[in-house]
């Protein structure tokens, strides 16, 4: 039962004369009023709702008193931190004021209470806010009388908030009880440190350091081996609101989200779906723009998925920004320790998480995922790869080979593709497919992307000054590039600053990368080929796209997937479709480039049926530059 | 930091649906009739599918389910049918909008979960017309949706004030806004030609001046709103829940044995009439 819902038994109409006629009732009263205390303020996570709670108790004793709360700050001064009500607070600081004066505020500190009737028609109690350890503050009641059988009972009161406020200060240092060392100290608390609780300033909510705390004692703490669970949230893409519409905005949005979450999250529904109470759940801002939820005690762990669900639809709204509506797309991961293998710990729970958000990102963004065990493996060789990356660029572990591409009329070489390879130890070279998806996932591959033009460009120098025939290189722009807005510009500032002509490079894309951002992508092709590029569209015939549509975009020619050209001289229906794309390409005026021949049928098929150009190990395998010069340029 | 007065900006909100209207004349018109509303409500699917997902409901908890519009109008009645209508209207018109710092779905989860707790608290005290006392704390916090929508910002910031103990949301409207959202609710409802008394229970549900007396409708909102909030079921920005005004809970009639009862009904009917209402 709640007792908000119950009416006071006080009536502010009662003159306080006549109280002891209410007197038989109110100690049942006042210890239903600290039993409820007991339970609620121990639950509190933050000082605000620490103050509240002991308010709202202690207004059934005193339903019209003004209360205030101060707080030893780290001058050693006490200040007022809360009112009740909001409008007496001129009037309590000036009382506190005076308290202070006159001596009785020192009192009180000393004998842990102290009462003052000096103002007419005013009486003032104090109670210090303090455990036996501290003294980190002092509660003052103010109203027309305060009976003495209530001193006792609001006393209880002050110090069971004394006790949480300890206990919320613990959290926020080492995360240790306080131990009795000196028995000394037990008649004579010390005024020691500060009350932090640290919260996020932006967004009002727990600190990262906070919400570790608290998922490694819950997972200390946990009897149950399921009861534990993390879900992350990130929001996809959010330094794109930083930019587009300002950091004010961006601040805004944040706060928004925290808000609306929290909100959500303190609804009973939820809570009674995990079987939780408030105090097992930690909602905290873990990152720039990645919020954490920490929850303990879980009765029922398995429907950790659906709050991540819930969360989701608190969310698809929308968020008012200036009269429109910005839509966010948020990651969700989420873990438990049932799914956890091996010892558990906090660290490893959040490892989880995080692998699942990932996992959540790399499946499209705005889902979520859930953490399953049996990940494991691949799950840390994605986050090993992830740094692998950042170091081979550092220390230049990537190489570039080269496949020649010939005209099929004369076997003339008229270019090469630049492969990316990785290659770490003695191994062979990692192929791109192992880590060019992690690199999109991480924005890694904007960075790649950039060296690979550089390395091409000083490729280019070496093979002209030996002479060799001035061939283009093509390079593989990857979708995550395509979507961004500054392509153009930073491909021809590179080559501006290697000097190098801007006909010696094509750019290969997929249809696939185009489907991911179309506008984007289309607005990207028509710079580049305004500023001079030839754009190939590769792996032609296995993405989205039908010639109709790609005869939309100004694109210089076709690059035919190696899965039509595999089955050519094999398959009557890989010859039909094969042979359909290239006479619907002649009529649109498109070049055509075959990949992947192998064979010397499939090159007779595509030589017969129109199509000019082809790659494929029939006529050239990917190799090293030196390789290229050795058995190409000669 | 003071916005303009939001009273005046009220226009720029959407309008009731023209379905509304043409249902309401029909209601009105003495020669109309059920199966007239209901061919009015079927020429709009959405609206259709709303009214029968709400009519199955635990809202009505009907022995049998229907399928037709019209078999749902006469199970549940005239009086009821135009509550019905009136209710789905106006989630409709806020549908799609996106607030800040408060999901529409919280904020109706919070209005139906008062609605029922008001419907409860008018059954167990005897009150007349319990379906009023539904449609009174469904609407009750309506003026919070112009003031997430017109100004966010302010709103998100007065909700972090708010959090951070700095008195009620309500208390901190006013000097904002220049009015609280009960009177901005009242003055929407108003503006819509909503009956009176919905608009007074709006406009009263935290706390009536102090030569006034609590309608009953105001004073059964009042004890819901904050049933509701101490259950803590969706939320319209308010995070404590408001001082029981003892007059209000006087004038209700209620006793403290009464509450579980109310909240258990509350829990229960909400999460279904929520999906109901909301899940496209």
């Amino acid at each position: 039962m709640n007792p908000a819902m119950r009416p006071p038994l006080l009536s502010p109409s009662e003159s306080p004369g006549e109280f002891s006629h209410s007197a038989p009732n109110l100690y049942p009263l006042a210890l239903d009023i600290l039993r409820e205390a007991i339970t609620r303020l121990p639950a509190c996570r933050t000082l605000t709702e620490l103050c509240n709670a002991l308010d709202r108790s202690a207004r059934f004793l005193l339903p019209s008193a003004s209360m205030g709360i101060l707080l030893r700050q780290p001058d050693a001064c006490f200040e007022l931190i809360h009112c009740s009500p909001m409008t007496a607070w001129e009037s309590m600081h000036a009382l506190t004021e005076h308290l202070v004066d006159s001596g009785c505020f020192a009192r009180a500190l000393q004998h842990s209470h102290g009462y003052a009737t000096d103002v007419p028609d005013q009486t003032s109690l104090l109670q210090r806010l303090a455990t036996p350890r501290r003294i980190d503050g002092m509660v003052v009641w103010v109203e027309r009388r305060i009976p003495a059988l209530l001193h006792q009972p609001l006393g209880a009161l002050a110090d069971l908030a004394a006790l949480s406020l300890s206990r919320l200060h613990s959290d926020t240092e080492d995360g240790q009880p306080p131990a009795y060392q000196d028995l000394a100290q037990f008649n004579t608390p010390l005024l020691s440190h500060e009350v932090i609780i640290p919260t996020d300033h932006l967004t009002g909510l727990a600190h990262r350091t906070r919400f570790i705390r608290f998922l490694r004692r819950a997972v200390a703490e946990d009897v149950s081996p399921l009861g534990v669970g993390v879900i992350l949230l990130d929001i996809d893409g959010f330094h794109r609101v930083n930019r587009e519409f300002g950091c004010e905005t961006g601040d805004q949005v944040l706060r928004d989200v925290a808000q609306r979450l929290d909100g959500a999250l303190r609804s009973r529904f939820i809570q009674d779906e995990l079987g939780i109470a408030d105090c097992d759940l930690c909602f905290a801002r873990t990152g720039a723009d990645e919020f954490g939820l920490a929850l303990s005690h879980m009765r029922y762990p398995q429907f950790l998925p659906d709050i991540a669900a819930h969360l989701h639809s608190h969310l698809a709204d929308g968020f008012r920004q200036n009269d429109s509506r910005l839509h966010l797309s948020v990651s969700i991961g989420v873990a438990s320790l049932d799914n956890e293998a091996g010892t558990p710990s906090a660290q490893a729970l959040l490892r989880s998480a995080d692998t699942a958000l990932k996992r959540a990102k790399l499946a499209g963004r705005n889902q979520y995922a859930v953490y399953e065990s049996a990940w494991n493996e691949t799950g840390s060789v994605h986050l090993r790869t992830e740094s692998l990356l950042q170091e081979a660029l550092r220390k230049d572990q990537f190489v570039l080979h080269f496949q020649p591409l010939f005209r099929l009329d004369d076997q003339t070489l008229i270019g090469a593709e630049v492969l990316l390879r990785l290659w770490i130890g003695d191994d062979a070279p990692l192929p791109p497919a192992t880590f060019i998806p992690i690199a999109e996932s991480s924005g890694q591959i904007v960075e790649i992307g950039e060296w690979v033009l550089r390395r091409v460009c000083r490729q280019i120098h070496v093979w002209d000054a030996q002479g060799f025939p001035p061939i283009p290189l093509s390079i593989n722009v990857s979708a995550i590039e395509l979507s961004r807005a500054d392509l153009t510009p930073r491909l021809s500032h590179i080559l501006d600053q290697s000097h190098i002509p801007v006909a010696r490079i094509h750019i290969e894309i997929t249809e696939t990368a185009i489907a991911h951002n179309e506008d984007q992508a289309l607005a990207n092709i028509n710079a580049l080929r305004a500023a001079g590029f030839e754009v190939w569209i590769d792996d032609f015939g296995t993405g989205y796209s039908s010639l109709k549509s790609i005869k939309n975009f100004p694109i210089s020619g076709l690059k035919l997937d190696r899965e039509f050209v595999k089955d050519l001289a094999h398959s009557p229906a890989a010859e039909a479709i094969t042979g359909s794309i290239l006479s619907m390409a002649r009529q649109l005026g498109y070049p055509v480039v075959g990949e992947g021949i192998e064979e010397a049928a499939q090159l007779q098929f595509l030589q017969q049926h129109g199509c000019h150009a082809g790659q494929g190990f029939h006529l050239g395998r990917p190799v090293s530059p030196e390789t290229f010069q050795d058995c190409y340029f000669r | 930091m003071r916005a303009s007065n939001i009273l005046e900006r009220l226009g720029e909100l959407p309008s009731l649906p023209s379905v509304y209207h043409r249902a309401r004349e029909a209601m009105d018109d003495p020669h109309g009739s059920l199966e007239v509303v209901a061919r009015i409500i079927e020429a709009d699917p959405a609206l259709t599918v709303r009214v029968l997902r709400v009519a199955n409901s635990a809202l009505y908890g009907l022995p049998a389910r229907v399928d037709s519009v019209l078999r749902a109008l006469t199970v549940i009645g005239t009086a009821e049918t135009r509550n019905l209508i009136l209710a789905t209207s106006i989630i409709s018109v806020f549908q799609d909008l996106p607030l800040g710092a408060v999901s529409m779905r919280s904020f109706w989860e919070h209005s139906i979960a008062c609605g029922i707790a008001a419907r409860a608290i008018a059954r167990r005290t005897g009150l007349q017309e319990t379906e009023h006392y539904y449609l009174a704390g469904l609407l009750h916090d309506i003026g919070r949706l112009p003031l997430f929508i017109l100004e966010p910002h302010a709103m998100s910031a007065i909700l972090l004030a708010h959090r951070d103990r700095k008195g009620h949301l309500w208390e901190l409207e006013q000097p904002l806004f220049g009015a609280t959202h009960a009177l901005i609710g009242a003055a929407l409802l108003e503006r819509w030609d909503i009956p009176a008394m919905y608009c007074s229970a709006a406009a009263l549900h935290h706390g009536a001046p102090a030569d006034h007396s609590w309608p009953a409708e105001a004073a059964v909102t009042h004890i819901a709103d904050l049933i509701v909030n101490s259950l803590r079921i969706g939320t319209g920005g308010t995070r404590y829940a408001p001082w029981l005004n003892e007059t209000a809970w006087l004038n209700t009639g209620l006793a403290v044995e009464d509450l579980p009862a109310i909240s258990e009904v509350t829990i229960f009917a909400t999460r279904d009439i929520v999906s109901a209402f909301l899940e496209h």
